[in-house]
């Protein structure tokens, strides 16, 4: 699963999630694309799921790019315990995905199989998304 | 490459304030400059803009801007910008052109054929799908075909490669690499049904700290299929 190797912080604010995305909007690497439509954290956990999902249904051939990085660390505490005694503990970690952005890309496959792949990951996502291609986003 | 005419108000204020307010009426906000010509702030309808740069020249189409009450100018689409997910223009800037003069555009390459590499088991992956060109304005191709049919696994075309085309200049690094064969990601081979009762019994033979090779074995396989 895709985490960072070293961090400067252990914990990290929740911070907000309003806008739209200001950049990665466009299918920059491959042919075809998975853009969001709607802000989430998208965990690693996810992340992982969607490119076996990809890789699974392009079988062999074609190339995936992941576009998104989990760098934000997300703690909690452990259940059935009284509140106070500071911040929980980082237990995984999420990307900040905003509207627009897109987070997997996909080539060397018909539009056919690419729209099947990236439908397939879609269901491992959390969030609506939709499928581009290079002409249009 | 035929004109399109488009018509354009101006008058427009400036400001993010006043933009929102054109584009909930269907307009587009635009602006034009240009050499010789004071930049204008102006607003488009945004149906006319998008038939305007959907035509066989794409964002590289000639258009004549009629600015109502004032002049007609020869332009070209430059700074598109587009919202992030919605099908929608946010903003346009046109820029005045000489049909005399060259200009740079960027023009899509249109990939000709199978290579032989793919047929081999390869995997086709291309690193750029345009090109930027110093070209007369009315000379710029709606598309550059490459012929990739003869690259082989492992094989790649490049800028130089392009087909030499008359009063043409192509301006990218001729060394730049426009698409390869690669050598395919390893198959993925769907993990067998294993009766829980036996890795039951499997797992209990192992010493303590000892890891299963199946284990290890998925680790690697799914690390393979990366690419």
């Amino acid at each position: 699963m895709l985490m960072p190797k070293r961090t400067k912080h252990r914990k990290m604010h929740r911070g907000r999630m309003s806008g739209v995305a200001k950049g990665g909007t466009k299918v920059n690497f491959g042919e075809y694309g998975l853009q969001a439509l709607e802000p989430a954290w998208i965990t690693s956990r996810q992340i992982e799921a969607s490119r076996v999902a990809i890789t699974r249904a392009v079988k062999r051939g074609g190339k995936v790019w992941i576009t998104i990085f989990p760098d934000k660390p997300v703690t909690q505490k452990p259940a059935e315990t009284r509140m106070g005694s500071g911040k929980g503990n980082p237990e995984f970690w999420v990307a900040v995905v905003k509207p627009g952005r897109v987070m997997f890309e996909l080539a060397g496959v018909s539009e056919e199989m690419a729209r099947e792949a990236m439908r397939k990951a879609s269901h491992k996502l959390p969030i609506r998304t939709r499928f581009v291609s290079r002409e249009d986003a | 490459m035929s004109e399109v005419i488009l018509r354009a108000l101006p008058g427009r204020s400036p400001g993010s304030r006043e933009s929102r307010r054109i584009r909930r009426q269907g307009l587009v906000p635009a602006v034009v400059y240009g050499k010789g010509v004071d930049s204008v702030p102006l607003s488009i309808d945004a149906h006319a803009l998008e038939l305007a740069l959907h035509t066989e020249a794409g964002s590289n189409a000639i258009i004549s801007l009629e600015i109502e009450g004032g002049d007609s100018l020869t332009t070209m689409a430059r700074v598109i910008e587009r919202h992030p997910f919605r099908d929608e223009y946010r903003h346009v800037d046109f820029v005045t052109v000489d049909l005399t003069r060259k200009v740079t555009a960027e023009v899509t390459i249109q990939f000709e054929g199978t290579p032989v590499g793919v047929t081999e088991g390869g995997v086709f992956s291309p690193r750029r799908t345009s090109v930027q060109i110093e070209v007369l304005p009315t000379e710029i191709p709606s598309f550059i075909e490459l012929d990739v049919s003869e690259v082989e696994v492992g094989g790649s075309l490049r800028v130089e490669d392009l087909p030499e085309l008359e009063d043409i200049i192509y301006l990218e690094d001729s060394d730049a690499v426009i698409m390869s064969v690669t050598v395919p990601a390893a198959e993925i081979v769907e993990e067998p049904e294993i009766d829980e009762e036996a890795e039951l019994l499997e797992g209990e033979e192992l010493a303590e700290g000892e890891v299963g090779e199946g284990a290890e074995a998925e680790d690697e396989e799914e690390a393979e299929t990366t690419e």
